[in-house]
């Protein structure tokens, strides 16, 4: 059951990055796998602009390896750290995937407000941002 | 002995003209509990099964849905709150009632879904109408699975996908669990809560005869679909398979 809750949980961080669906619409089933060792994982896009893991049988368009140190470069904040992944196949599907991936946020904020509500999820985040 | 062609009704081999008669009369009985039985042979997962199925359906607003041998209605549910108003979901089933169980549902909702009564080897559609095609455990018992997948292939638009949920071939370390669970236990359970043991062995047998994960991707492709791909889910118990037609 690992596929169904990490596809639930990618497709909640793009409901909160709208903008990310119009990018990702025109390429609806091509699938990309990211290598990011030790991890890897193949993607699938959805019609919809959505993503989602890939089944057991995905045939690949792209795929997109980030080593090490630029992925701690991308985590760091680096806007330019993500021209060094090496991209092959499909490199324009691929290019765009690499950049909604980059570019998507999680509205932790707006997430912990549902359960514990605003006013503590904001100071908690404040906490967050000023630590 | 009859001439005529041969399938399997569970374990049994039965001529294929009467197929259709005796699953008929297993649904007919069961049509009643039938949300109990998907919660009794899936131990309620079949609900989770059914939301990843819709989630990666990659169904927008305004896309139509076909919901084939969609029994009491919890996909078409689902995907009509996807579509929205300005999209469209059937609901048919073989079954008549099924395909009442689920019309009332619909209705008990609030949702204007068409239920509508026919064969899905002859599906009264017409060519490249639907963005979304959907069989939830009702391929397994099908007479003529070629026939189906290829008549679904036929109502799909080009770049539309056609889902296909069914149980399948579990992990090989958990068979021997998973044999006495459905030929002991399942039966059981079935005479017990809904005093049909029959029906249940049945539908015990009808998943070991179905396609494995492999195969059924191979049946998809010869259907005519351009790419397939499939989903595990519970260690093979169920697979998702979903195949775009290009």
């Amino acid at each position: 059951m690992l596929k169904p809750l990490l596809t639930r949980l990618i497709q909640h961080l793009l409901a909160q990055n709208s903008w990310a669906a119009e990018l990702l619409q025109p390429y609806g089933g091509k699938q990309a796998r990211l290598i990011m060792p030790p991890f890897s994982a193949t993607l699938v896009v959805l019609e919809d602009g959505g993503l989602a893991l890939a089944g057991e049988s995905a045939e690949v368009d792209a795929s997109i390896n980030i080593p090490v140190p630029v992925a701690l470069r991308i985590l760091a904040g680096d806007e330019g750290a993500g021209t060094a992944a090496v991209i092959t196949g499909d490199t324009e599907f691929a290019s765009v995937l690499a950049s909604v991936l980059q570019g998507v946020s999680w509205e932790y904020e707006e997430d912990l407000s549902r359960v514990i509500g605003d006013v503590p999820a904001h100071e908690i985040s404040k906490f967050g941002r000023n630590a | 002995m009859s001439d005529n062609a041969k399938t399997h009704f569970g374990f049994d081999t039965v001529d294929e003209q009467d197929k259709a008669r005796k699953v008929g009369e297993v649904f007919h009985s069961v049509a009643r509990k039938y949300d109990l039985m998907n919660d009794v042979m899936s131990a309620g997962m079949h609900r989770a099964w059914k939301r990843f199925t819709v989630e990666v359906s990659g169904v927008r607003p305004g896309d139509k849905v076909l919901d084939v041998a969609g029994g009491s209605g919890d996909l078409s549910r689902l995907f009509a709150n996807k579509v929205g108003p300005s999209g469209q979901v059937i609901l048919t089933d073989i079954n008549a009632s099924m395909l009442a169980v689920g019309r009332d549902r619909m209705i008990d909702d609030g949702k204007a879904v068409p239920a509508l009564q026919c064969d899905a080897e002859k599906l009264p559609f017409p060519d490249q109408y639907f963005d979304c095609v959907i069989v939830a455990f009702g391929l397994r018992n099908m007479t003529h699975k070629d026939r189906a997948l290829a008549d679904m292939q036929r109502v799909l638009k080009p770049g539309g996908r056609l889902l296909v949920l069914e149980f399948s071939q579990v992990w090989k370390p958990l068979a021997p669990l998973y044999d006495a669970y459905s030929f002991k236990l399942l039966p059981l359970m079935g005479k017990l809560l809904a005093n049909d043991a029959d029906s249940y062995r049945y539908l015990a047998e009808s998943i070991r005869m179905h396609p494995d994960q492999e195969t059924l991707k191979q049946m998809m492709l010869d259907a005519g679909l351009g790419k397939v791909d499939y989903y595990n889910l519970a260690a093979g118990v169920v697979a998702l398979h979903k195949g775009w037609k290009t």
